[in-house]
């Protein structure tokens, strides 16, 4: 019985492959759009051009990929805390997931630091009563949006993602060589206070800086827990496709269709939590008309209707008809397909997000957008298996719950 | 309504002695009426080969039946037979009217569950309680044999129970 991975030559061969593909999509796509944006547009003053088609690309999917991160520990923290006991087998997947977050925080903080102006538009000079671009309104909004605080709350919030994932990371390895009610308690309270870190405090304020304040002139008081069920989703079906790699090539042996159907219900209701939260910040938009709101869904309608709706049919519709019935949640080949289309479907939700906001009026998804995809996603997934590949006990078996795991039974 | 059969209740007083002899009656080929316990046993249900419920397909019939006719009635009364201007919107408008269609959905499925529920479950309002003994709901595990005009399997069965480690056999008209 293999409890250890081992991240194979093979596999790595296969991610390194994809990573190439990807830099090479990437590539043609950089040639294609070489002379994008330059002059020649009279209509736009700023007409977005190759180095803001690349920024608005790859920082979404990192984006992405941190939120990713996030509810995997959040995941972690929150059955942990409710003494959930199905999920100890995989309990190290879910704490792999987490461990791109190093990788992904170091990407965030060189966008912050090298490309802040071409994402966020309040650090232009704008709040200077005499300075040409002087926007009142965002004046109105300097104490928060400013350069200080926002560094201050990224270097606060990457510091606490970083400090949590550790203390995870060392008590449950501490568990798998000497299990303890101590630790087991222990553990209890990462849990208490990762919930709270990281919903509160890291998904509010990260979605408004890094997110929302892409567009500081709309906000929106959804936007924080639409992004997270955006991720999550995304978690669940990557949590989804390991657990199948790993069953295949004959890891952790007692993990049957029952967690990975606990694992599909979870992909199930919480696409239907996104599309809840999605259609709601929608409707009261589109009913109240206000312009400085409408504003928001004006630019994804325009020119970027199809990704809108593509994800509204890859993220609920899809989803939930394929995934309602019991017997489908059992299919792992089945749910298999439906977590690689959800995955590409919440990138199409993060893409909407950032990118509209920065490529007006179309063009923005382009051989670039699927190249950085593939390579990044490539990256991802490797740190996640080299993480994972580290754990000596992959089924946590020496954990106080794991009999509860083994016989889990729905 | 009103016919009664005559059942052989074996009582037992650990659901794992009587999920093995459930497991032994199906070896020895007796046919099991049904089980009673005062809570779920899990993998109880595949012994005894109880098939799915199709519960959830009618809760999916009556929620489509909801958000259709949520869906016909707005539709028909918004964009057809009475057209209002509500705040410049189109008098096709689905989105303003789609928490109307999810809530018709819970509603009928909520509603319908019950029934079909009801109507699969042989129950009404007033109807006699059927109890096997009332014990079954404290701390007692039942099997029941179906011994209608077939007074020789009786022993048969008492002896397999006895043996099976029932604490008590006892024979009861339902």
């Amino acid at each position: 019985m293999k409890n250890t991975y081992i991240f194979t030559p093979e596999a790595k061969g296969y991610l390194i492959k994809g990573f190439v593909v990807g830099l090479i999509l990437l590539a043609i796509g950089v040639a294609l759009n070489w002379n994008v944006g330059a002059g020649g547009d009279h209509h736009h003053e700023h007409a977005a051009t190759l180095r803001t088609h690349l920024i608005a690309n790859i920082y979404s999917i990192v984006l992405y990929g941190f939120w990713i991160g996030v509810t995997a520990l959040f995941f972690l923290s929150a059955t942990t805390l409710a003494l959930g006991g199905w999920h100890i087998q995989i309990q190290k997947v879910l704490l792999a997931i987490g461990g791109t977050l190093p990788f992904s925080i170091l990407l965030l903080a060189v966008f912050f630091g090298l490309f802040n102006h071409d994402l966020f538009h309040w650090t232009h000079d704008l709040y200077d009563p005499n300075s040409p671009t002087y926007d009142a309104i965002l004046a109105s909004k300097r104490d928060y949006l400013n350069m200080g605080r926002f560094w201050a709350f990224a270097i606060a919030l990457f510091l606490m993602v970083l400090t949590i994932y550790y203390l995870w990371h060392k008590n449950l390895n501490e568990m798998d060589v000497n299990p303890s009610v101590k630790l087991f308690d222990r553990s209890r309270a990462i849990a208490a206070g990762s919930i709270f870190v990281l919903a509160m405090l890291v998904n509010t304020f990260g979605s408004w800086d890094w997110a929302m304040s892409i567009q500081p002139h709309w906000y929106s008081t959804m936007f924080s827990w639409y992004l997270m069920a955006s991720a999550a989703v995304g978690m669940f079906s990557v949590l989804f496709i390991i657990i199948f790699y790993l069953k295949r090539n004959e890891y952790l042996p007692h993990v049957n269709e029952n967690h990975q159907h606990d694992v599909a219900k979870y992909m199930f209701a919480i696409s239907i939590f996104w599309t809840y939260v999605w259609f709601s910040q929608f409707m009261l938009i589109w009913y109240a008309n206000i312009p400085e709101e409408t504003l928001y869904f004006t630019k994804r309608l325009n020119g970027y209707s199809i990704m809108f709706y593509a994800s509204l049919v890859l993220n609920f519709i899809l989803p939930f008809l394929a995934l309602m019935k019991r017997d489908s949640k059992r299919k792992s080949n089945l749910v298999l397909v439906i977590a690689v289309l959800i995955i590409i479907g919440h990138w199409f939700d993060f893409f909407n997000m950032i990118v509209p906001e920065l490529i007006a009026g179309g063009g923005g998804f382009n051989l670039i957008s699927i190249g950085a995809f593939v390579a990044l996603s490539s990256v991802f997934i490797y740190i996640a298996l080299a993480t994972l590949s580290r754990y000596k006990d992959l089924s946590s078996s020496t954990h106080p719950y794991i009999r509860e795991s083994y016989g889990h039974h729905i | 309504m009103s016919t009664t059969n005559k059942f052989l209740v074996g009582m037992f007083d650990d659901d794992q002695t009587l999920l093995k002899a459930v497991q032994s009656a199906k070896e020895s080929g007796l046919k099991i009426a049904d089980a009673f316990t005062p809570f779920p046993v899990h993998g109880l249900e595949h012994k005894l080969g109880l098939r799915a419920t199709k519960l959830h397909t009618a809760g999916f019939v009556f929620g489509a039946t909801g958000l259709t006719t949520a869906f016909s009635l707005m539709a028909f009364a918004n964009a057809v037979d009475y057209p209002t201007n509500f705040g410049g919107k189109p008098y096709f408008s689905l989105p303003a009217w789609i928490p109307i269609m999810f809530e018709l959905t819970v509603l009928f499925a909520s509603v319908g569950m019950v029934i079909a529920f009801y109507y699969l479950c042989n129950l009404y309002p007033g109807k006699q309680p059927k109890i096997v003994d009332p014990r079954l709901t404290d701390d007692m595990f039942a099997l029941t044999f179906d011994i209608t005009g077939d007074n020789e399997q009786s022993s048969k069965i008492t002896e397999f129970l006895n043996k099976e480690g029932a604490v008590e056999v006892f024979e009861k008209d339902i």
